[in-house]
């Protein structure tokens, strides 16, 4: 084994993780809400940027802009759909709804798109990199690069200013927020927002390393569920260093062991973590604060 | 000022919580609110924002300084000027005192002038100083109240609703936080003070509404209910006697 590929691998896979991750992240911190429609919204975006460059012709990097933006208005529909209930936290219906709407975007993708596995041709993938023993493509470096940007941005934004304090405050408590003359509903438009311009983006440059295909949804992104709950409900640097842990294990794991049980391994170290740190690795403690 | 007309509440499923006919909060005047437990006192000054955590039916005109709010959503009329200091949790535990503070904005030119800045609030509770970079969670119950009045300053409003300030605070406080209350009245502010405290609250206001079941049964300057048969016998008890 090339342990310095293997540990290439997981440094790419762990970001491509935590880039997947990140819109869900702060829609987790922020709007608590769970959403099984990621795996969708991912989809949609690798399909949306295959589908103009396809109609239209346009380049690559001109694709993943539009596709951003689909995704962006994705989010604020979703929250349209979803507001009273989100202003309700009622948790469960949340779920549910999530749930729904991802099986209907897969319904509307497979008939707009069709459901045969399709290539999104990034001119980065074809460029090799070498650095000693170890192979990468510039793709490999766009995604990594473009994780580390997305967390620094999201990290300063949140960390400083009324939008990040408006992010908290509706984060700990909504009702309160609204005493601070903060429309509330508008906060959750921006985070929904940016869930769907986040995963979109990060599906324009993580489906080009594999074929996709409408149906792929929710088993592609089932390694972000691993990386938002260990990285701490909401925990922007958690989440990051949960992709990065989880990429290395899971190409340790693919190499030794297999990749078809790597998903069932994730997933066997999370539950005791669960269980033990309630909060994720990033919290003090068993305290959820 | 604020006035309001044929305001209830109502629960769902219930009848109205609180039916208030009429109240009025001339400006600059500190008026209070009291009744037992119970009584729909945080009912209705919560109605008065549009503001609930559960599910409720509000209705009747609420108007400040002569514009009528009551089709508005809450952080609009908050942005108008009413505030409100709800009961218990007014602050945000996960953010130090400053953030609390800094994270509140006035809308308007009007609005911005008589805000407070985060330095005016630390003047008016030294206490908030010392604490600063303390989180919320971890401040004492009169700190958290002295906190949550200062948010409400930093948005300049024109009339504040105080929710039970003096509520899990050790005597002396409540008699310091109710003086700094009036205090800031003298200085122009419009107060409604929501009290179960009703001693203490008779020591500062100038007109007092007593609330019954949800509805006002008695209401007067506060020298004439010193004396009215009701207030003496609910609450003022012997020491009058």
């Amino acid at each position: 084994m090339n342990v310095w590929q293997q540990l290439a691998n997981g440094v790419i896979m762990g970001h491509s993780y935590a880039l997947t991750a990140i819109g869900w992240t702060l829609l987790l911190g922020a709007a608590r809400l769970v959403n099984f429609g990621h795996g969708q919204m991912y989809m949609l975006g690798a399909f949306v940027a295959w589908f103009v460059m396809r109609a239209t012709g346009m380049p690559y990097i001109a694709a993943i802009p539009v596709a951003v933006v689909v995704g962006a208005a994705l989010g604020a529909v979703m929250q349209r759909a979803m507001m009273r209930l989100t202003l309700q936290q009622n948790l469960v219906s949340l779920m549910i709804v999530t749930l729904g709407f991802g099986e209907i975007a897969e319904g509307v993708a497979g008939l707009t798109f069709g459901v045969k596995p399709q290539t999104l041709a990034s001119p980065l993938n074809a460029v090799n990199v070498q650095w000693g023993p170890v192979l990468l493509t510039e793709q490999d470096l766009a995604v990594v690069a473009a994780t580390i940007v997305m967390f620094l941005l999201l990290r300063y934004v949140l960390g400083r200013g009324l939008v990040g304090s408006w992010v908290r405050m509706v984060a700990e408590d909504p009702k309160l927020t609204q005493l601070a003359g903060v429309n509330v509903a508008r906060v959750y438009l921006g985070v929904f927002a940016f869930e769907g311009a986040a995963v979109a983006f990060a599906a324009t440059l993580v489906a080009p390393r594999t074929p996709i295909i409408t149906s792929m949804g929710f088993d592609e992104v089932i390694m972000t569920f691993v990386v938002v709950v260990l990285g701490g409900v909401g925990s922007v640097a958690g989440s990051y260093f949960a992709g990065l842990a989880l990429g290395v294990f899971a190409a340790f794991f693919g190499a030794l062991v297999s990749p078809a049980y790597t998903a069932a391994a994730a997933f066997l170290i999370m539950i005791p973590v669960m269980v033990l740190r309630p909060g994720g690795l990033a919290s003090g403690g068993g305290l959820q604060r | 000022m604020l006035e309001v007309e044929r305001f209830a509440v109502a629960y769902a499923g219930g009848g109205p919580a609180v039916a208030v006919e009429r109240l009025a909060l001339p400006g600059g005047a500190l008026v209070g609110v009291v009744g037992a437990n119970g009584a729909g006192k945080s009912t209705l000054v919560n109605g008065l924002l549009g503001w609930s955590r559960g599910p409720a039916r509000i209705a009747g005109t609420v108007r400040l300084d002569g514009v009528d709010l009551s089709a508005l959503p809450t952080h609009e009329r908050v942005r108008r000027g009413l505030l409100l200091v709800p009961e218990g949790h007014g602050v945000f535990h996960g953010m130090h005192v400053e953030e609390n503070l800094r994270c509140m904005v006035a809308y308007g030119e009007a609005a911005r002038a008589r805000a407070f800045s985060v330095e005016q609030v630390f003047e008016l509770f030294p206490r908030l100083a010392e604490r600063r970079g303390t989180m919320g969670a971890s401040l004492s119950g009169g700190e958290r109240q002295m906190l949550a009045i200062g948010r409400a300053l930093r948005m300049g409003p024109k009339v504040m609703l105080l929710d039970e300030p003096s509520i899990g605070l050790a005597p002396r406080l409540v008699l310091t936080l109710l003086l700094t209350i009036r205090r800031l009245v003298d200085q122009g502010l419009t107060v409604l003070l929501v009290e179960q405290n009703v001693r203490a609250a008779m020591d500062v206001v100038d007109h007092l509404y007593l609330l019954e079941r949800g509805r006002v049964i008695a209401d007067g300057p506060v020298a004439a209910m010193r004396d009215d048969k009701r207030i003496v016998e609910a609450y003022l008890g012997s020491v009058r006697a």
